[in-house]
């Protein structure tokens, strides 16, 4: 008797034992899966927003060309992108290792989430190309272009495919439908911005609503939600820093950037390239001089003339030393002193005469 | 003998698990390889390449002793707007002491421009173990069927036969003779 | 009770294989992928030297040349890279030796950025691979004349160290 109470207590025992081991065997798979998983999950994101840098490297060359980007692996996340110092950051928000970009002038919505990602580069020019600007939006970022210019058809031409830029006549015409966030572009001097915001976007989260009001040719500024009324984001009227003409990136820039702040952030990008651009173009210049010192004929004829500053008014040498001096005002103190780099565009404007004129005679060497 | 059976059954449960296990491990690792992404980036690369050297080619100057040609044409010739041009003009004559326009080398330019396409591309490309082919042809207006100016340039590694190539496009340029289409196939 | 630990001896030694196959596995996948990122890195690099302002040629207004680079500006342009390699540059190009080996009609080499990754502390080399990248590319030379340029032929070697 006694034996077999022994035998049933011990088989018991036996089941009690099978069943701890079992459980922490499997506890032990689980918790390595568990770990597997969030270090895959960070793996991915590294790894997305590594191939999100070489896309931008990549779209950032290939200038006027539309890439559309299918992210909709990433539908559930958020991207982010700032400017802050003259550095880039842009990632999945909350996961992974962000990238910082020094270098490239990358105008984007400050947060971004959607299926597919539209990266656009135009060049920027003062007067010759200084370095690519990089547009980010996609199909959910709703962009509404008030006004009667021509600037609102030509961004529209410029921007088709993109399929998120629509032209309105009042603020009434917006149905935020299913989109992520809306920007309100105007160019009848913000008259909206004193009746509040739209009706429709009255229960939409406040970061997700801004608005950029052109004041004047060459000047803008940035509005969020708050509440139910708009908030101006800077306290100065943002110049635009460019000579105008078909497809101005500068322009264009304001209405891709998120904010006033990485606006000036990214154009103080494009200022710092200008400053080495220029010494190489001042060291084609020595070169283009000398072509024509070599020479007492060559010196006194008209190319000479347009290029150095002993010669004609407006003359390269001169028109660039004086863009020089303009970028230097310009970036003593950046971003606060951000309004001095206006004065660059007369020296550009300068710069770009001479040119031309050396272009014009068909026989003349040009600077760019 | 029963309790002896058992056991055996149970040794061969824990084996057959084992096994799985490894099955499943080792497909896992095999799907892994199996699984790797086509070359994309080469592929652009190759015909960026390819598009660049031909571009390249088509706009360089020569400077070769005899390149003059006459009084009318530039002193120092292209090999896409003037070389080309004169081969295609001049393909009857294709003889060491037969008449172009242009003399490099003191040669028929058709003559020249082949070597002298073999020496660019052997530098470029041959150096660089890539397998090319070029080629440049004559579509003349009366006749669709194109004639070769010169025997198809085939790097020394090997020409594309049989292998994935990518081309540079068509370069073509019209002349007085008819309409010379080059071409740079590059290949791996 | 001995079959059984037998087994179990024998399935730990499984186990065992298992975990050592699997950091073999892992390290050639490390180095797989670092390739991958340095071939990544090296087709950036060249995309980025091919459209830089600093060299590229420019047509005043108009459509620039693809695939060129201006001889004026890049007799002149390893000056300003190396000036600027810690402020600037070196946040473009990284730790890479770029530069354009002229074909015809000349054979000079033109050396724009060369940042090697600095030596180790016992002296030996801080890069053990570096993967070079080709690129054809036509050179345009106005200084020999004003009224037609010339146009030279050569190639951009961008050679990018891990």
């Amino acid at each position: 008797m006694a034996v077999k109470k022994k035998a049933q207590i011990a088989v018991t025992f036996n089941w009690v034992y099978i069943l701890i081991a079992g459980a922490v065997i499997l506890l032990f798979f689980i918790g390595i899966v568990v770990k597997q998983k969030s270090i895959s999950e960070e793996n991915l994101a590294t790894d997305v927003v590594r191939v999100m840098e070489s896309i931008f490297t990549g779209a950032g060359v290939s200038e006027k060309t539309k890439n559309f980007v299918d992210i909709s692996g990433l539908a559930d996340y958020t991207l982010f992108f700032g400017c802050s110092e003259g550095v880039t950051e842009y990632g999945i928000s909350g996961k992974g290792k962000p990238v910082q970009n020094n270098i490239d002038p990358i105008f984007a919505p400050l947060e971004l989430k959607d299926t597919v990602l539209v990266l656009w580069s135009l060049p920027y020019k003062l007067p010759f190309k200084v370095i690519d600007f990089t547009f980010v939006s996609s199909r959910k970022s709703k962009i509404y272009l008030m006004g009667n210019t021509p600037f609102i058809n030509e961004f529209i031409n410029a921007t088709s495919g993109f399929d998120n830029i629509e032209k309105i006549n009042d603020v009434s015409e917006i149905d935020p439908a299913r989109n992520y966030q809306f920007k309100i572009v105007d160019f009848s001097g913000g008259q909206f911005i004193s009746q509040g915001i739209p009706s429709a976007l009255s229960d939409v989260d406040d970061n997700k609503v801004t608005a950029v009001v052109f004041t004047g040719q060459d000047q803008v500024d940035y509005y969020q939600k708050e509440g139910q009324m708009w908030k101006k984001k800077n306290k100065l009227p943002v110049r635009i820093i460019s000579l105008g003409g078909e497809r101005d990136s500068a322009r264009f820039a304001t209405i891709f950037a998120g904010d006033d702040k990485t606006y000036v952030c990214s154009m103080g990008k494009a200022f710092l390239r200008l400053r080495y651009l220029l010494e190489v173009y001042q060291s084609k210049l020595t070169e283009m001089k000398e072509f024509y010192e070599t020479d007492p004929q060559l010196m006194a004829g008209d190319c000479y003339n347009y290029i150095s500053d002993q010669g004609y008014e407006v003359n390269v040498e001169s028109s660039l030393r004086s863009l020089k001096n303009r970028l230097d005002a310009c970036l003593v103190n950046f971003p606060i002193s951000y309004d001095y780099c206006t004065e660059m565009v007369g020296a550009a404007e300068k710069l770009r005469e001479a040119n031309a004129n050396l272009a014009e005679r068909g026989d003349c060497l040009t600077l760019y | 003998m029963r309790l002896s059976k058992s056991r055996s059954a149970q040794m061969e449960m824990i084996g057959l698990v084992i096994i799985v296990i490894l099955i499943s491990l080792g497909m896992l690792f095999a799907a892994q390889f199996a699984l790797k992404e086509n070359p994309q980036k080469k592929i652009f690369t190759r015909k960026g390449l390819s598009y660049s050297t031909m571009s390249a080619l088509m706009k360089t100057t020569v400077y070769e002793p005899g390149c003059e040609g006459d009084f009318k044409s530039s002193l120092n010739p292209q090999i896409g707007k003037d070389l080309l041009e004169d081969c295609a003009r001049n393909k009857g004559f294709i003889q060491d002491n037969g008449f172009s326009l242009y003399r490099c080398r003191n040669q028929h330019t058709c003559i020249f421009l082949r070597e002298f396409i073999s020496e660019m591309l052997n530098e470029t490309l041959g150096g660089w173990n890539k397998n090319y082919e070029f080629t440049s042809e004559l579509i003349q207006a009366e006749s669709d069927v194109p004639q070769p100016l010169f025997e198809k340039i085939v790097g020394s590694h090997g020409g594309c036969y049989k292998k994935e190539r990518d081309s540079s496009g068509l370069f073509p340029i019209h002349t007085e003779s008819g309409l010379v289409q080059s071409q740079l196939l590059l290949c791996d | 009770m001995t079959e059984t630990i037998a087994v179990l001896f024998i399935f730990f030694i499984l186990i065992l294989f298992g975990i050592m196959f699997y950091y073999k596995y892992q390290g050639v996948a490390f180095k797989e992928k670092q390739e991958e990122l340095l071939g990544a890195r090296a087709m950036d690099t060249t995309l980025k030297v091919l459209f830089l302002p600093e060299i590229s040629c420019t047509k005043g207004e108009a459509e620039p040349e693809d695939n060129c680079f201006d001889m004026m500006k890049l007799r002149h342009a390893n000056e300003t890279f190396k000036k600027y390699i810690t402020k600037y540059y070196f946040n473009l190009f990284s730790y890479s030796r770029i530069y354009v080996q002229e074909v015809y009609p000349e054979q000079t080499q033109y050396i724009l950025y060369d940042k090697e990754i600095p030596f180790l502390e016992d002296g030996t080399k801080g890069w053990e691979k570096k993967e070079p990248t080709f690129f054809t590319v036509t050179l345009k030379d106005e200084s020999k004349s004003a009224i037609i340029p010339h146009y030279g032929f050569g190639y951009v070697v961008v050679e990018v160290y891990l």
